[in-house]
């Protein structure tokens, strides 16, 4: 009963990161419905092989402050195997332009603006390279260069660099007409 | 008198000369005035550049939130939950059926009069499928815990693991290509010995396709494994 009430209020608290990650990997609406499941699952198991201790060392998370971080890195573990997957399937779509109707915010009193900029934004990221996309994404998460460099298992200034870069073809994108 | 004088003379040269070492320095100093002024615009522009780029990450950041898909948190537990349940039914199932026909084999073994060659064949055959569950129990373990590496120690099990494929292909290979040859010879033998063409032939026929299942699968692997360890480079 313990381990199905942590396993609920892990989903309903990191379900929106997981589908924010999964959006950014995956243009197709019912590919990204699976790989929200995919990572859920995964979350699940890899925190039972942390709770039952026989992971690998580096892979734990170090109590609350961290869940979010392991979360991340195992969603976006799932989205790279994604990839991997679907390319190997020659039917991978991740452009395209983002489709904001099956988002949190619909009310038509949303801030119209803002809304066309989260399309820009998504559209944008997709174009990006997966490595690119991966650190501005966990970055627009908002973790620090430090975690972002612990979740990909690259170097601090690694990551400084590929952010930079990152921002400057987003934004060249972005301005584009 | 006059070593006096010439003492006060060397004293007002050297006044003098601080005095112009003072004016140089002033100039000095002059000259690095714009110098400074630059490095001062050029902080200024950093600051104005970093906060530009705050303001543009905090914006994309709220942009990044607002793009949240709609998730359906219960039916996302429920079919979780669901997925869940499956893979442990399955590698219950997986176990539980390889028990169950190495206890048979070992029923056998130990409780019905066989022939010396039976004997040895259930004997080799018992601990099959007990191991065979064992080693999948094992494989899924060690995927699950790939799941929680970080993203690079992930890529590169992945290109790992595709190498071994291809490795275990290859020894499949040979394996199936050596049986061929063995049972070749067979076919040799008998029909030679005993002129019995048709159960060999059709044996050689159904194994020349296996070999040649075998052997396309390999070829395609090999062929294709550059450009997917290349993939996998490109998301490191």
């Amino acid at each position: 009963m313990k381990e199905t009430f942590q396993i609920e209020k892990l989903l309903n608290e990191y379900a929106p990161l997981m589908a924010r990650i999964a959006a950014t990997f995956e243009a197709n609406k019912s590919l990204q419905d699976e790989l929200i499941q995919e990572m859920s699952l995964a979350v699940w198991r890899a925190f039972e092989g942390n709770l039952n201790g026989s992971s690998h060392h580096n892979s734990g998370f170090r109590g609350e402050a961290s869940i979010k971080t392991f979360v991340a890195k195992v969603a976006h573990n799932k989205a790279v195997d994604h990839v991997i997957k679907e390319q190997r399937r020659q039917e991978f779509n991740d452009s395209g332009e983002y489709d904001l109707s099956n988002t949190l915010n619909t009310h038509p009193s949303q801030d119209s603006t803002l809304q066309e900029s989260a399309i820009d934004l998504m559209t944008g990221l997709r174009q990006l390279e997966i490595k690119y996309r991966q650190v501005l994404a966990l970055l627009l998460e908002g973790f620090s260069q430090l975690e972002i460099a612990d979740m990909l298992g690259i170097k601090e200034n690694a990551v400084a660099k590929r952010i930079s870069r990152a921002r400057q073809q987003l934004t060249q994108i972005m301005e584009q007409p | 008198m006059s070593e006096g004088k010439s003492a006060v003379s060397e004293g007002k040269s050297a006044v003098s000369v601080d005095k112009s070492a003072m004016s140089e320095d002033k100039s000095a100093v002059s000259d690095n005035r714009p110098a400074v002024s630059e490095g001062n615009v050029n902080m200024s522009n950093d600051n104005s550049n970093m906060n530009e780029f705050d303001k543009q990450l905090a914006q994309w950041q709220s942009a990044y939130k607002e793009a949240t898909p709609l998730v359906d948190t219960d039916a996302l537990i429920k079919e979780t939950k669901k997925a869940r349940f499956k893979l442990k039914a399955k590698g219950a199932l997986d176990f539980v059926f390889g028990l169950a026909v190495s206890v048979w084999c070992l029923t056998l073994v130990l409780f019905e009069p066989l022939t010396t060659y039976q004997l040895l064949l259930f004997s080799v055959l018992t601990p099959i499928p007990v191991a065979f569950g064992t080693w999948g129990y094992w494989v899924r373990q060690k995927q699950w815990q790939t799941q929680a590496l970080d993203v690079q120690s992930m890529l590169s099990f992945k290109q790992t693991q595709l190498k071994q494929q291809l490795h275990y292909w290859k020894v499949s290979l040979y394996g199936c290509v050596t049986l061929w040859c063995g049972l070749l010879a067979l076919a040799i033998f008998n029909v030679l010995m005993f002129n019995a063409y048709t159960l060999w032939v059709t044996q050689l026929l159904i194994n020349s396709v296996v070999v040649f299942i075998v052997y396309r699968r390999y070829k395609k692997l090999a062929a294709d494994l550059p450009s997917a360890l290349a993939k996998i480079d490109d998301l490191k």
